[in-house]
């Protein structure tokens, strides 16, 4: 296995940061934390246009069929921008779920979509807030429609199509595809704490929806979508705590305090290398993520677990301590701070907690331990 | 042909020609020094090939395929053998390296001191030069081996009038003189690893000075690095061959009496290895707050064992070494500091239960009483965390108050 990136996919990084550096500064970010606009139009129009959306869809689907070590590297420059578009819900999720549990005539209807940007898709999944576990699936499929309320679902306000987990006549939770902008849906973008990233409460009410993946099957064919999407949300995370730890050092650098800058003080200094090292640990996991994601390891459910938990950690570390190092100027509106923290928080609940992942980790070695 | 399969030819001709299992240790040995296998990759004129440092574990492939015995490679001798062939004199390489390789003369590292640890130059055990010879007095600690070790190598201020760095100079010590006293020093884990090496007007000819006078901490950081590139040959040393013979007896003998400090230290990092399988043992496995705990400590340990396979595949494709060496020691600590917190967890009051009777005959509780070594032997955490915040960061360094002449430095 590979433990570092490619010439190319080196090259397709600088790329994509050269591009997000002048599409997606922090001012962009910002536009979307203080307007009413669910996400940048512009920003998202030029990351379709860069095919990146296509990125690991196969070339019969119209995508790029490229790896997810590409992708791996396009998450990570996103993670570092803390780029205010759909990404994440639209490829990481909604497209995975096609691909693990779409049949041929689904793909062929939805997949090429995806990769053009003509649609977007989402997932929903928790309801009440939670992801308690398929016992808490309380939406119901009737045999031809989905009724229920599900909260929150990322980019559920401007998805043009959801993969709904509901609860079939059976009693078991299957997924289904539910085209939003057809009758028997109502929805409305919610407030969270990441404002930059939107979020919906969806109410379906009789909405036609037709199943995807197994009869059954729907809450294995999520964890599934969650084992593959983790790496990549995790690759997002360790985007974004490098920016932290980049920000707190540039101001540490230059703030003085007692007639020296205060990033000579060892308190300072000890505080960011501890940043740096659960970083580090963080981004050596992803690394095995993205290979065993890259060749369908048998090892990817630990991998995934361990990429998710350790870029938790290692992201909201380096948010709180970013905001410690910029002092009381760290606690105000006017500095960017507050960005990183918020998107960590969001970032670590998205798709599930840190206990969840740890709990989902002990559960895989104790299976592989079984077997 | 490639180097690799033309060195292997070489080496196995030769070991066809001359490996005899029947010949004692220390004959086979200058046989093998003689001949430049047993270092390949030192320098010809002293034991070795001139090869490349990458072939070298081609030429161990060989050995270990004929079962041949290797020259000496464990402890401390190694790196002394490294800082002599880069700094010492014909004298010192004449007099020292074959029975280095022989393993006739055991070697110890006198650096550490009581009052200075993290902080090295600050060493104040002197050596004065009367009359004809260096008179050296003070007091070293840390001391691996000084007990049966017949050189040390010593670093001692000799100039008291310069900024610190620049007052110290190198030497080989004979170990075997008056002047010189060894005792055990005790460690908190009942295990007594280290010494404590007491210098009484102990001497030292002017020709075993290593280097220019005054620039022992130059010599000194080559052994220091030679020691962070785990050269002291004890990674792998434990394996037991299981061959009969009187040869492989003696060489087994060796190495256990190297090795025998070193036993406590699987139980330093922690053992992370014990911890599922006495958690499935004793029960706690199915208790929620457990499983967080374990599923935390094992991310850790993965997170540190990926890192360091990462360092290592970048100093295989060549690349130059980062701070891998101080991220390393500071995930190791984590892994360690965790590992005892879960254990107890584990173990709850059984945790605190030594001897026969207690589970794993009181590994536990060894294992909580060796880990708070992990973040300190080998450079502390603190020091770890400076060198990367400068290094890798470019954080500025704190200001000293250390940089005047040594004898007006405030100090221990």
């Amino acid at each position: 296995m590979n433990f570092e990136f490619s010439e190319e996919q080196n090259l397709l990084r600088e790329q994509a940061r050269g591009f997000l550096t002048d599409s997606c500064s922090t001012k962009v970010v910002r536009a979307i934390l203080d307007g009413d606009e669910p996400y940048d139009r512009d920003l998202w129009r030029q990351i379709i246009e860069m095919g990146w959306t296509a990125t690991v869809i196969p070339e019969e689907y119209d995508g790029l069929g490229l790896s997810y070590l590409e992708l791996s590297v396009i998450a990570e420059e996103l993670g570092r921008a803390l780029a205010p578009v759909p990404f994440s819900t639209s490829v990481y999720l909604a497209t995975e779920a096609l691909l693990s549990g779409g049949s041929k005539t689904q793909k062929d209807d939805w997949l090429p979509k995806l990769a053009s940007g003509a649609a977007i898709g989402c997932l929903a999944l928790a309801e009440d807030g939670t992801q308690a576990g398929a016992d808490a699936i309380r939406t119901s499929f009737n045999g031809q429609a989905i009724s229920g309320v599900k909260l929150p679902v990322a980019d559920g306000d401007i998805a043009d199509f959801a993969v709904v987990l509901a609860r079939n006549t059976a009693d078991t939770v299957s997924a289904y595809l539910v085209d939003l902008s057809a009758g028997g849906v109502s929805r409305q973008t919610i407030e969270t704490l990441d404002p930059t990233r939107s979020h919906a409460r969806i109410e379906f009410d009789g909405a036609s929806a037709e199943l995807l993946g197994d009869e059954g099957k729907g809450w294995e064919l999520a964890q599934h979508v969650f084992d593959r999407a983790a790496v990549l949300y995790a690759w997002e995370q360790v985007g974004g705590a490098d920016t932290a730890l980049e920000m707190a050092k540039e101001y540490a650098m230059g703030r003085f305090a007692f007639g020296r800058p205060i990033a000579s003080y060892q308190a300072i200094k000890h505080k960011l290398v501890n940043v740096y090292v659960k970083n580090t640990l963080a981004r050596s996991n992803c690394y095995y993520g993205s290979w065993a994601l890259s060749v369908d390891s048998q090892d990817l459910p630990v991998a995934a677990a361990a990429a998710r938990v350790a870029a938790i950690q290692a992201y909201h570390f380096a948010a709180k301590e970013n905001i410690q190092t910029h002092g009381g100027m760290g606690f105000t509106w006017e500095f960017d701070c507050q960005l990183q923290y918020r998107r960590s928080k969001l970032l670590s609940l998205n798709i599930g907690s840190e206990a969840t992942w740890q709990e989902k980790l002990i559960a895989a070695i104790e299976s592989q331990r079984a077997a | 042909m490639s180097d690799e399969t033309s060195v292997a030819e070489e080496v196995r001709r030769w070991l066809d020609a001359n490996w005899d299992s029947e010949l004692d240790l220390v004959d086979w040995r200058t046989r093998l020094a003689e001949s430049g296998w047993g270092v390949p990759s030192w320098p010809r004129a002293w034991y070795g090939r001139d090869l490349p440092v990458a072939l070298a574990p081609v030429v161990e492939r060989e050995f270990a395929a004929a079962n041949a015995v290797g020259v000496a490679k464990t402890g401390i001798r190694m790196l002394a053998a490294a800082t002599l062939l880069e700094h010492g004199s014909e004298l010192h390489k004449q007099t020292f390296l074959k029975r280095i390789l022989t393993g006739e003369d055991t070697w110890c590292q006198l650096f550490s001191e009581p009052g200075s640890g993290s902080d090295l130059a600050g060493s104040t055990t002197r050596a004065d030069f009367k009359d004809d010879r260096w008179v050296v007095n003070g007091q070293k600690v840390w001391t691996t081996s000084a007990h049966h070790a017949h050189f040390g190598l010593l670093l001692a201020r000799t100039d008291w009038s310069v900024p610190k760095h620049q007052g110290l100079t190198y030497f080989v010590l004979d170990m075997r003189q008056s002047g010189v006293e060894v005792r055990q020093l005790r460690q908190m884990n009942g295990h007594a690893s280290f010494n404590e090496v007491f210098l009484t007007d102990a001497e030292v000819r002017p020709e075993f000075q290593v280097g220019e006078l005054g620039s022992g901490w130059q010599v000194a950081m080559t052994t220091l690095a030679h020691e962070r590139r785990n050269a002291d040959g004890l990674r792998g040393a434990n394996r037991d061959s299981g061959l009969v013979g009187a040869i492989y007896d003696e060489e087994r003998a060796e190495i256990a009496t190297v090795m025998e400090p070193y036993k406590w230290y699987p139980q330093r990092a922690g053992r992370v290895d014990l911890v599922l399988p006495r958690a499935t043992a004793t029960g706690r496995i199915n208790d929620p707050v457990v499983r967080q705990e374990i599923a935390k400590l094992l991310i850790l340990s993965k997170s540190a064992e990926w890192t360091a396979r990462r360092a290592r595949a970048a100093q295989e494709e060549g690349r130059p070494q980062g701070p891998e060496g101080s991220l390393g020691k500071l995930a190791a600590s984590l892994v360690a500091r965790s590992a005892a917190r879960v254990h107890t967890l584990i173990a709850n009051e059984e945790a605190v239960l030594e001897g026969e009777e207690a589970p794993l005959s009181g590994l536990i509780a060894e294992i909580l009483l060796s880990v708070p070594a992990t973040s300190i032997a080998g450079g502390t955490d603190e020091i770890q965390r400076n060198i990367i915040s400068e290094r890798v960061l470019g954080m500025e360094k704190e200001p000293r108050f250390d940089t005047g002449p040594f004898r007006d430095v405030p100090r221990n």
